[in-house]
């Protein structure tokens, strides 16, 4: 393998870890902090692609390119959307910004609405109920979204018109730029809008209201007794993770699949999301990009090893091996370290500063994995030492 | 006539299935993701077992048709499903849940750690499947017969009638023998139960192995009536069941066996008769798979407790209250 | 005569054919101390749940502050200020006992979804809370384990916690379960001694649950004795302590 295809590998890989990050840091706002299983994640998701594909077929054309939209589903759609509109959006690439920013914008939005739909049904009942009323909204969707065409088409894959980055590389390094530019822009996009969702939850949790998220999860009962509206607070979550995972399926449709498909939000997603939060840090933002990383990196690496199965050894099971490894992490995380690798933090609201200023102690919490993995070296050296 | 005959055995079909989910879900309280995996677990076994019934020799290739027709000497091969479903289903209580039970998992721990178990199985499934490639290949029918003028086929009538036997037997196993009524104990409260000396291991194994055999049962008897499930591969029709599965066992009220019964038949027939329906009018019958969820949804909205918990008595004192009937208010009843 | 802070009037609650509690009518008058014993499953707790808004009652009123609470649900009550204990802690464990007691506190303006992002809108009363928080923990004697993770402290330690999450959100009646149950003499006495110090100093209300009633009789204003859901005797604890139904109660189980 040459540097070139290498490094391309490399940024191809990174891109795909920063569209999962993006989608698990949004589960654990959920899951992590206010203990809500959302089963539904891929129909949230599914809410930013099919925005996006009816911003870019049918709202987009009108809006940035000045012609007439196609609706998906007519007889006539195909041939004016492959021989008019997408050319024109090929021509034009303010207008693919103007149709990607409009969908995260408006995907984000119904999602977040959706959200409080879905959840309110058993938003009062026990976590598994919840669970499966959000997976069977999550496939009401789903069959909506096969059998009403002028949203996403049906069945088959639509193209979507994904944000133009040549033209940034060109505006940069002038001329065509190399592919493997035009590649890292891409990438860097996707670790931005990774930071921005970092900055948001991160401001969001460290406050009381991400105190009260965790209140409400560890005993709900005594939550209401001390004013805690838990109906509220779990609806709030709901909100914004359903916003983050709406603007995600944006990201998800025009920038990483380029592309929708209703058989992209499958229940199978939502579990792979899932995973990334389990294996990352239940409650941690920054496990949950390491868990989108580490996910990333079964999922090229099962792909891989699924082919040279298939093609050398004509083995076709190859491509099932995710679901072994998605397996096996889940029940090692919740037998061996149900906080995941990087366990949550406390909330460090401006009272913490206030408590070591008055008191000098630092609050206490679980230590992350390397400082038991650094403490079980030592206890093992010394061990050595004194048998020396 | 037929279809509504098809549309009942559909609803004991699913009956069977998710009746596995609930009886085991009334001791354990684990809402089992891979209960769907012990389903195909059944449907890929039958398909094992009759093949093996036929001679492996001949079911490779495409030449064969139908090897595994249902007939009624093939029912011993539905009894080993059973066994096999519900070996898997003890199997993966004993090395999954109970460990985790013990430790005091949550029962969202315990779902979640469902869900690892369900991509296992269903991996282990997909090297099966995929090694016997001729597994796949099946579109299975039965024997027909015809009373009284109309046709009705085996599998149709071993699902009427082992959900029959299946109810009856259960009612007598929770009513009559100890292990029966022990379960019940460690439904209504495990802590007391434990206290007296029930062993609420021996009581959650039984429910287990019980609940997956159901499953896997179940399973097969769907898989003859729907046929595979199309574009996706046989491994999956578990998982393609499980929501509907769910949903007759929310809408019984999760944890009640009679109430997942009534719930699976009204299903069944609203299910069919919205998809035949749909197909009338030119559009996907696969909308229908609307109705469960929908109902599902309802029932949580409205009566969390399912068709268990509907205050039977009361509701029929208000219905003669309105009609002008004096009726004599019942406290708490329930199915 | 104090007026009464809280009316329960004649409270109905079955649970199917149980009848949990079955027509109680009593008060707390202001600035007092009142006792409410009983033997096991005679309803005690069943009442709490129900005046803290966690049953709905089948019948009956209950007034708290001159306005009716029944019906409300405990987040609500709790805003008018009633808060309630629990029997068995019931911490918020992957919290501090520090957070635990400062995420009590009422009205946080950070609490609110959209204010949250916003620091300088919260970040005083956020530091304030943090002073009273300590303030409490001072109180109730947590100083050494306040930055221990709530889960891994004793479970006196966690009573206390709940007593301290109680002042935190500065309510006026603190409805307490068992306070002192499973804690050694001496700190039973400490517990008690502090909460009529809170009583004197902070003119606050307290309406206990408990067992032990050679600590409680010490303390309280006047006790409620239920059996199978009724009031079976009232008064003074000298004059409980005497009433043949009551000691009948206790002896013949």
């Amino acid at each position: 393998m040459d540097l070139s295809s290498l490094l391309e590998f490399i940024l191809q890989y990174l891109a795909v870890a920063g569209v999962y990050s993006l989608l698990a840091i949004s589960m654990n706002v959920e899951y992590g902090w206010a203990g809500i299983p959302n089963f539904g994640k891929a129909a949230f998701m599914a809410v930013g692609g099919a925005v996006a594909a009816v911003i870019a077929t049918q709202i987009g054309p009108m809006l940035f390119l000045g012609i007439e939209g196609a609706v998906p589903g007519t007889l006539e759609f195909f041939g004016r959307y492959n021989g008019e509109i997408l050319p024109a959006y090929s021509q034009n690439p303010l207008a693919t910004w103007g149709v990607f920013i409009l969908s995260a914008i408006v995907g984000g939005a119904i999602a977040a609405l959706l959200g409080v739909l879905f959840t309110y049904p058993a938003v009062r009942l026990r976590e598994d109920y919840l669970a499966i009323a959000l997976l069977m909204s999550a496939q009401l969707i789903w069959i909506v979204l096969r059998t009403v065409k002028p949203i996403m088409g049906g069945t088959m894959s639509l193209i979507l018109p994904s944000p133009d980055f040549k033209c940034i590389a060109a505006a940069i390094v002038g001329g065509t730029p190399p592919k493997i530019l035009v590649e890292a822009i891409r990438t860097g996009f996707i670790w931005l809008l990774v930071l921005g969702y970092l900055l948001y939850v991160e401001k969001l949790m460290g406050s009381p209201f991400g105190r009260k998220l965790r209140i409400v999860r560890d005993d709900e009962v005594a939550a209401e007794a001390y004013g805690k509206n838990v109906v509220r607070a779990r609806l709030e979550a709901m909100v914004v993770g359903s916003f983050l995972a709406g603007v995600a399926g944006a990201v998800y449709a025009l920038i990483h699949l380029r592309s929708v498909n209703p058989d992209n939000y499958l229940p199978d997603i939502t579990f792979m999301v899932l995973t990334m939060v389990l294996v990352g840090g239940v409650g941690n933002n920054i496990g949950s990009v390491v868990g989108g990383m580490v996910i990333a990196l079964v999922d090229r690496l099962g792909y891989m090893i699924g082919t040279t199965l298939a093609m050398s050894y004509g083995v076709s099971w190859g491509g099932y091996l995710n679901y072994l490894v998605y397996g096996v992490a889940i029940i090692l995380a919740i037998f061996f370290r149900p906080q995941g690798l990087i366990p949550e933090k406390p909330v460090k609201t401006p009272a913490w500063k206030v408590y070591v200023e008055l008191t000098g102690r630092r609050p206490s919490f679980i230590q992350p994995i390397w400082t038991r993995i650094k403490r079980g070296v030592g206890r093992v050296r010394s061990r050595a030492q004194e048998s020396a | 006539m037929e279809f509504l005959i098809y549309s009942l055995a559909w609803g004991m079909a699913l009956a069977l299935m998710a009746s596995g989910l609930s009886f085991y879900y009334a001791v354990s309280k684990v809402a089992n993701f891979a209960h769907g995996e012990y389903v195909s677990v059944g449907v890929i076994a039958y398909l094992f077992l009759v093949g093996l019934e036929y001679g492996l020799d001949k079911c490779r290739g495409f030449n064969i048709v139908n090897y595994a027709m249902l007939t009624l000497d093939k029912l011993w091969i539905i009894a080993a499903v059973f066994i096999i479903g519900g070996l898997v289903a003890a199997a993966s209580f004993v090395v999954v849940f109970w460990p985790l039970m013990r430790r005091g998992a949550s029962p969202l721990q315990l779902m979640v750690v469902s869900i690892g178990l369900m991509f296992i199985l269903r991996f282990i499934l997909y090297v099966v499947a995929s090694t016997f490639d001729w597994l796949t290949l099946p579109s299975p029918q039965a024997t027909t017969f015809n009373v009284a003028g109309v046709r009705v086929n085996l599998a149709e009538v071993l699902a009427m009638i082992l959900a029959v036997i299946a109810t009856v037997s259960i009612a007598l196993f929770t009513t009559k023998t100890l292990l029966g009524i022990s379960m019940r104990a460690v439904a209504d409260n495990p802590d007391l139960a434990e206290a007296s000396g029930i062993s609420s291991f021996r009581v959650q194994l039984v429910a287990w192995f019980i609940g997956g055999g159901l499953a896997a049962v179940g399973g097969v008897l769907m898989f003859i009536l729907t046929g595979p499930p199309g574009e996706r591969p046989i491994v999956e029709i578990g998982w393609m069941n499980l929501l509907s599965i769910f949903a007759a066992a929310t809408l019984g009220g999760l944890g009640s066996f009679y109430g997942t019964l009534a719930g699976s038949i009204i299903l069944g027939l609203a299910y069919n008769q919205v998809a035949a329906w749909l197909l009338d009018i030119g559009l996907d019958p696969q909308l229908a798979l609307a109705v469960p969820f929908s109902v599902t949804l309802f029932v949580l909205l409205f009566m969390p407790q399912g068709l268990a918990g509907v205050d039977w008595h009361g509701l029929l004192a208000r219905v003669q209250k309105k009609v002008g009937l004096r009726g004599g208010g019942g406290v708490g009843g329930s199915l | 005569m104090p007026k009464n802070l809280l009316e329960v009037q004649n409270v109905y609650k079955y649970f199917g054919g149980i009848r949990a509690v079955d027509g109680v009518s009593l008060t707390v008058p202001e600035n007092s101390i009142v006792g409410l014993i009983g033997p096991n499953g005679s309803g005690k707790t069943t009442l709490f749940n129900v005046i803290s808004g966690y049953y709905k009652p089948d019948r009956g009123r209950i007034i708290f502050d001159g306005k009716d609470i029944t019906g409300l649900k405990p987040h609500e009550i709790y805003r008018l200020g009633l808060v309630r204990t629990f029997q068995n802690p019931r911490m918020w464990k992957s919290l501090t006992v520090f957070e635990n007691v400062i995420g009590a506190a009422r009205d946080q303006k950070g609490e609110s979804m959209v204010k949250a992002l916003f620091k300088r809108l919260w970040r005083k009363q956020e530091e304030d809370y943090a002073r009273q928080a300590l303030h409490w923990i001072d109180f109730t004697g947590l100083d050494p384990v306040s930055h221990m993770l709530s889960s891994s402290i004793s479970g006196g330690q966690m009573k206390l916690t709940e007593l301290a999450r109680a002042l935190m959100s500065n309510a006026k009646l603190i409805l307490l379960d068992e306070p002192a149950a499973g804690v050694n003499p001496t700190l039973a006495r400490k517990i008690f001694d502090g909460i009529e110090r809170l009583r004197r100093e902070y003119k606050l209300t307290f309406f206990i649950i408990e067992h032990r009633l050679e600590v409680l009789f010490d303390y309280v204003d006047y006790v409620y004795v239920m059996h199978r859901g009724r009031i079976v005797a009232e008064g003074r604890p000298q004059e409980v302590a005497e009433n043949p139904i009551v000691v009948d109660i206790y002896l013949g189980g």
